[in-house]
């Protein structure tokens, strides 16, 4: 680890993973070019049909145009991918639906200067902001953070979260092992984190109100959520280490 | 003479697996199946006592049944060889376009290569100036 005295050492970069964003990607990325002027930005833009590689393009920041759409889980795995191979040492996750307020990453930054974590989740439940859901999606996030907490060594109170922060050995074990499913992206990186003996820390941050869409609360999507959610995690934990490092040759 | 429909059978199936592999569309490990098939489809049909004895001491009231099971069995395995088969490939796409897009936006920084921004105006651009000719 390295210590607080030497940031230029540190190389930092930011995927943005976007697909069809053109609407709300300007604002975001010149919110955050704004605030986090040290950190590169790449934006990847998950197989768009509209205009976000050009707007992107537009901010000056590096952009990677997959051929088609692949998931939120292919496109952060490329994100990393990228990481790894230009040299960067932390990579920061964020939304591009402007829900992360990129003042709170300092935040996520101290926490892995303090504590040395691989792995820094930005909470949205963790005592700050104003956030909250409800029903059965609720349950399942209780479910999903009391198990993954026992399965990480820490309390974690939101695995779903997009803000995370990950440090040069996450960045590495991402970039070879990091699921595309649904729900894979958070939950099974979680338990891939663990497993491959990184930490994982989290910090409480302010959330704001999507920009754009409407989250659902749909009693039946809820209750969908709380079985593939369950599905994830029982495959994700029963899956035998073998599978993890052929993966990974 | 009962068994000429069942060599029929076989023998247009081998020749038809063996035209597949000659002409390289279709993979030796997916003929094990229609193999295993034809072995069975053989002894059965040259030996008819057979099938009748086999069944009953597995339990099937008719042979029939015993015929039926056996092909549900059969693709059922062969559904599941190809559901494995197909996430593999999907794995593999997926890590292309990838590295795909890695690539393209290291040779923009690294040269003064400018590639254009997938947009839908350029995608069609893009189809448009390569005219299908691969197919047939």
């Amino acid at each position: 680890m390295l210590s607080l005295g030497d940031p230029p050492a540190r190389r930092r970069l930011i995927v943005l993973p976007a697909w069809n964003e053109e609407a709300a990607i300007g604002s975001c990325l010149d919110e955050i070019l704004e605030v986090l002027p040290d950190w590169d930005v790449v934006v990847v833009s998950d197989g768009s049909t509209d205009h976000t590689s050009i707007v992107a393009r537009s901010r000056g920041v590096a952009v990677i145009d997959l051929p088609f759409n692949l998931g939120v889980g292919g496109a952060r795995r490329a994100g990393f991918s990228y990481a790894v191979r230009e040299g960067y040492t932390d990579v920061l996750q964020i939304d591009a639906d402007g829900q992360h307020d990129p003042r709170e990453v300092q935040h996520l930054v101290d926490v892995m200067a303090e504590t040395g974590a691989d792995v820094v989740i930005g909470a949205r439940f963790a005592g700050r902001g104003d956030y909250a859901v409800a029903g059965p999606r609720k349950w399942a996030m209780k479910l999903l953070s009391a198990v993954l907490s026992k399965v990480c060594g820490t309390t974690l109170t939101d695995t779903t979260s997009g803000l995370k922060l990950c440090g040069p050995r996450a960045n590495a074990v991402y970039a070879r092992d990091y699921p595309a499913e649904y729900l894979g992206d958070t939950v099974e990186a979680l338990v891939i984190a663990a497993r491959s003996g990184l930490v994982v820390r989290q910090v409480g941050v302010a959330m704001r109100e999507r920009a754009g869409g409407v989250p659902s609360h749909s009693p039946l999507k809820a209750a969908t959520f709380l079985v593939r959610a369950m599905l994830a995690l029982a495959i994700a934990l029963t899956r035998p280490a073998k599978a993890l490092e052929q993966e990974t040759s | 003479m009962s068994y000429v429909l069942p060599v029929i059978f076989v023998v247009v199936t081998i020749v038809t697996m063996v035209l597949l592999m000659r002409r390289r569309v279709m993979k030796e490990r997916f003929t094990v199946w229609w193999a295993i098939l034809c072995v069975g489809v053989v002894i059965f049909a040259v030996f008819p006592s057979v099938l009748p004895f086999v069944a009953e001491h597995l339990g099937f009231q008719t042979p029939s049944n015993f015929v039926f099971f056996v092909a549900s069995i059969m693709l059922v395995l062969m559904s599941v060889q190809f559901s494995v088969e197909i996430s593999r490939l999907e794995e593999k796409t997926r890590t292309l376009a990838e590295q795909l897009g890695i690539l393209r936006t290291q040779m923009e920084q690294r040269s003064s290569v400018t590639t254009v921004a997938l947009t839908p105006e350029t995608v069609q651009l893009i189809d448009n100036a390569e005219p299908n000719e691969g197919s047939e």
